[in-house]
């Protein structure tokens, strides 16, 4: 139940566009549709390696980094402080060596969330305004990112529980929803099954875990959506990014708006007008997504 | 006459709302410049009214009016129109869902397409899409015409009362007891005039015409094939 | 275990084998109306803690106790100011008859409470009846329009009722009379099925927009209630206040209605008791206790019901079955037409079927006329008056001279089930009961 953007630059090779400011631009426009709690994910040019992003308890110190190092039973290395937690470097990539990482890492230190892992995604979320996401967040550069506006329904209203989500344990996915996925209990619970950790109650959370499980068994993006839309149930108008482009996908009823600008340059997407607007001027040609629709968009 | 002109970006929806009203009383036309897809722009104007909006509006533009004449040149969010009992509004771009939702009267034009639900539980008047519309289009309508110069999205006219649909494009699927029926003379006579005042060139031959088959009314357990899905 | 020849059997009991005859006979579900006829804890399971030697109780007729109530504070410019805090809640001209709905308007306004149009739009004499008159805008619209709407007192958005949230309303053909029709625009006859959602809103975030119109389109004047079929009562009352709502009415599993599947009637939703503990609570987490006014119903019977509700944390209570009940639904006349119906005065629940044999639940003009709107007005304003007054002695007993004032601390629970669902101590405890306290975890 919120509000959802997202911004592509497929300019050639440009790495550097100015994502963070963009998408908080869209993101002001949307704050009414949800002040519980806000974030954005960021795709930067690739690193060599992939680092991992943990959110802390408000109000709590962060312990000496040898002893989160050595939580992370030599996979960890290179922590560095940052707002609200630290990001460090993992010498892994493959799924159960990360998932085991980070969940050993939030049983060995409780309330602390791994918010995002990968070579390209970096994602800052807050509770509160999206102004509150300060200036980390809107100098972020990079080719594309979606953000999130949260007007919390069923689950608490803290930084694990703030969209976008990372698609754990797979490498550079994110989420951003609009909706309630209605099977969530029976989809989490067979996940579970399967060994995937969930940071957080939020149904929104396993729509990027559903999507990595399918890009990881070799599947595109784009098939990975049209079989997603036969796992989920309930209303959903959502963005996935992955390190090459962002995906959408729409309830079969159109419960929730989603809507898009496309340019040789640039796509833009969002809940509402405004926010397509304000980034893409008014001259743009506001399209939808309509019901049931797959839609994916790679960058140069 | 003069021409009150409101600029959207330095007033709040109220200031906006209480402006429209003041000119109603006056009976002087409004012309309302950058409104930045401001929803709730023109609701509640029950008494006649002519206004100009040059850019996009947001959701429920021109909702719970009677009596207006509302021109925007631009798109629409969710409920353009909803519940209109009178009067005229048409905007030049597209509608998001639910345009024209339980309209009782008067006219509603949409010069693109229209999201989902578009002319849902429809009362009346008579509503007209330039381009396609989405998915449960007429759902429940009740009464009134609505005309889809496009194409229409899956379960058209479900659970339709009365009322009638024309569509000029293809039809994904219809809905539950939505029929079609040969168009008749005056079927066509409403559809050219109609058309001709939306300013669409289309031919009324073109049109499909989309009505209830009644077999929703009472429950009857002979229609079992009807009834399965519909309670 | 053994059984003899004419013993039924518990599980496939006549109450079951009948069930599913009746099934096997209609190919759809059973509809019927009134309310659920489980067994649930509810407010009968609370009891006062009057004055003692620790707190002076007020004499009766002597020292006032004000039963007066305002609704709507927080952002409407013209709150309602009610005489008393037991309302009538929304129910339609079509599953009521008109006589119904002008006794009802006539009662109400004598004590100073306010009515409700229901669904189906607002008739002429809703409005010249009814002093104080809350509007309701529903999935289906049936009659609704912007003249209406600004000339009513306060609007509430439906979400849901009690005795069947997540679904619409159903009005069967034979109470569709040519009048009902046009006022909601179907044909003749027909067996109305209202829509589950609102045509032009889906979500909490849309509902904020939704209330920005209605509030526009009133001058900001009237309080906007948004009324919730008690489920997810925590999340639904935080999401409706967020949305902007003045009021929020939470109608608990024991609401009524004059026509529904009966397994969403007996197996939907959260009793009343619970739900009135859990808006609280939502109200408090918010805190928007006072700002928001929170209206209870749902098998409100009595004004101790009512003193209970207040107790818990309610500013006001709405009442509809009860009301029909005073008008003479189910009173032992005309007793041949209840057998005519498979039932008995004391008994019927079959207001769906239109032959309502005491002229409340009908469109039959014959059937109606035995309702006459004076007489029926002065007993719904005789049950309105008695109820106010028995809500005034439990607040005088508890020793508040503002019924208002009464507070959880009056309240003690008489069962475990009530004492577990609303938090309160049970009766000769001084704490309230915890996991731990009755050996879980």
């Amino acid at each position: 139940m919120c509000g959802i953007a997202g911004i592509l630059y497929r300019t050639p090779k440009a790495y550097y566009q100015p994502v963070g400011h963009t998408l908080l631009a869209m993101a002001t426009c949307l704050q009414h549709r949800g002040s519980d709690s806000a974030g954005i994910a960021v795709y930067a040019k690739a690193e060599r390696q992939a680092w991992l992003q943990v959110s802390w308890p408000a109000g709590a110190a962060l312990p000496e980094p040898r002893e989160i190092l050595a939580a992370g039973g030599g996979l960890l290395s290179q922590l560095q402080p940052e707002t609200g937690g630290f990001r460090a470097v993992v010498s892994a990539m493959e799924p159960d060596a990360v998932g085991a990482l980070t969940a050993g890492l939030e049983q060995q230190f409780p309330g602390a969330t791994a918010i995002a892992f990968g070579k390209s995604l970096c994602i800052h979320k807050t509770v509160g305004l999206a102004e509150k996401l300060g200036e980390d967040a809107e100098d972020m550069t990079g080719t594309h990112g979606i953000a999130h506006l949260r007007l919390a329904t069923e689950s608490r209203i803290d930084p694990a529980h703030a969209q976008p989500f990372w698609g754990r344990p797979y490498p550079d996915i994110a989420v951003t929803h609009n909706g309630h996925i209605t099977n969530y209990y029976k989809l989490r619970k067979r996940m579970e099954a399967r060994g995937f950790s969930f940071a957080s109650q939020n149904d929104s959370e396993i729509i990027g875990m559903v999507i990595g499980e399918k890009l990881a068994a070799g599947m595109g993006l784009e098939d990975a959506l049209y079989e997603t839309r036969e796992v989920l149930d309930g209303s959903f108008s959502f963005l996935v990014a992955t390190t090459d482009g962002i995906g959408v996908l729409r309830d079969p009823i159109a419960t929730k708006p989603l809507l898009y600008v496309e340019t040789d340059d640039m796509v833009a997407l969002a809940s509402e007008h405004q926010a397509l607007h304000r980034v893409m001027g008014n001259g743009a040609k506001v399209r939808e997504i309509v019901a049931r629709e797959v839609r994916v968009w790679s960058r140069a | 006459m003069t021409t009150t002109i409101i600029d959207c970006e330095v007033r709040t929806t109220r200031e906006i709302n209480l402006a429209l009203r003041e000119a109603a009383l006056e009976q002087t036309p409004v012309v309302l410049r950058n409104p930045d897809c401001r929803h709730n722009l023109a609701v509640g104007v029950t008494t006649p009214l002519s206004v100009q909006i040059d850019g996009h509006v947001g959701y429920y533009c021109g909702g719970l009016c009677d009596g207006v004449d509302i021109r925007v040149t631009g798109d629409a969010g969710w409920g353009l129109a909803e519940n209109l009992m009178g009067g005229r509004i048409a905007i030049t771009g597209s509608a998001g869902s639910a345009a024209g939702a339980t309209m009782r009267g008067g006219t509603v034009i949409v010069g693109g397409d229209a999201g989902a639900r578009c002319g849902i539980a429809m009362k009346g008047g008579a509503l007209i899409i330039g381009g396609s519309v989405g998915v449960l289009s007429a759902f429940m309508m009740q009464k009134g015409v609505l005309i889809i110069c496009g194409d229409a999205g899956e379960g058209l006219g479900d659970s339709l009362y009365e009322g009638k649909i024309y569509v000029r494009g293809k039809i994904d699927s219809l809905g539950s007891d939505a029929v079609i029926v040969e168009q008749t003379a005056e079927d066509a006579a409403m559809l050219e005039s109609a058309l001709a005042d939306a300013g669409i060139h289309a031919a009324a031959s073109e049109f499909q015409k989309i009505v209830s088959g009644k077999k929703l009314y009472n429950f009857s357990t002979k229609e079992k094939e009807i009834w399965k899905t519909a309670l | 275990m053994p059984i003899d020849d004419a013993t039924p059997s518990h599980v496939w009991d006549p109450a079951a084998i009948h069930d599913i005859q009746e099934k096997a006979r209609l190919g759809r579900y059973r509809i019927r109306a009134f309310s659920t006829a489980r067994r649930l804890p509810s407010l009968e399971d609370l009891t006062f803690l009057p004055a003692g030697l620790t707190r002076v109780a007020l004499e009766g007729y002597r020292e006032t106790c004000s039963t007066k109530v305002t609704l709507g504070t927080r952002f409407a410019s013209k709150p309602l100011e009610l005489e008393t805090p037991i309302t009538i809640s929304g129910m339609s001209y079509g599953a009521l008859s008109r006589n119904a709905k002008e006794a009802l308007g006539l009662a109400a306004t004598r004590v100073g409470t306010s009515t409700c149009t229901g669904d189906g739009g607002m008739h002429p004499t809703d409005r010249e009846y009814s002093k104080t008159l809350v509007y309701q805008c529903l999935p289906s619209r049936y009659g609704f329009n912007p003249h209406d709407l600004k000339r009513a007192d306060a609007i509430e958005i439906v979400v849901g009722q009690g005795a069947k949230p997540g679904t619409g309303g159903l009005l069967l053909g034979q109470k569709v009379s040519p009048e009902i029709a046009a006022m909601r625009d179907l044909p003749n006859g027909v067996d109305q099925r209202s829509p589950c959602r609102h045509p032009d809103w889906m979500g909490p975030e849309d509902l904020a927009i939704k209330i920005e119109e209605l509030r526009e389109a009133t001058n900001w004047e009237k309080p906007i209630y948004v009324k919730l079929g008690a489920a997810r009562v925590y999340e639904d009352v935080k999401l409706a206040a967020k949305a902007g709502a003045d009021c929020v009415m939470v109608d608990g599993m024991e609401g009524g209605t004059a026509a529904s599947p009966d397994v969403l009637l007996d197996h939907t939703g959260v009793p009343t008791l619970a739900a009135i503990c859990e808006a609280v609570r939502a109200l408090e987490d918010l805190d928007l206790v006072g700002e928001v006014q929170l209206i209870v119903a749902g098998g409100i019977k009595s004004g101790v019901d009512a003193a209970k509700a207040i107790a818990l944390g309610a500013d006001a209570v709405a009442i509809g079955t009860a009301a029909i009940i005073a008008l003479n639904c189910n009173a032992p006349l005309y007793l041949d037409d209840y057998i005519a119906l498979g039932t008995m005065a004391g008994a019927c629940h079959h207001c769906h079927t239109g032959r309502c044999p005491v002229g409340v639940a009908t469109q039959d003009p014959e059937l109606m006329a035995r309702l006459p709107v004076e007489e029926a007005a002065e007993r719904a304003e005789n049950f309105l008056r008695a109820m106010t007054l028995e809500l005034q002695m439990m607040a005088r007993a508890c020793g508040k001279s503002y019924v208002k004032n009464l507070d959880r601390d009056d309240l003690r629970a008489l069962t475990l089930e009530s004492a577990l669902m609303t938090g309160l101590p049970l009766a000769g405890m001084r704490h309230p009961l915890t996991m731990a306290s009755v050996g879980g975890h």
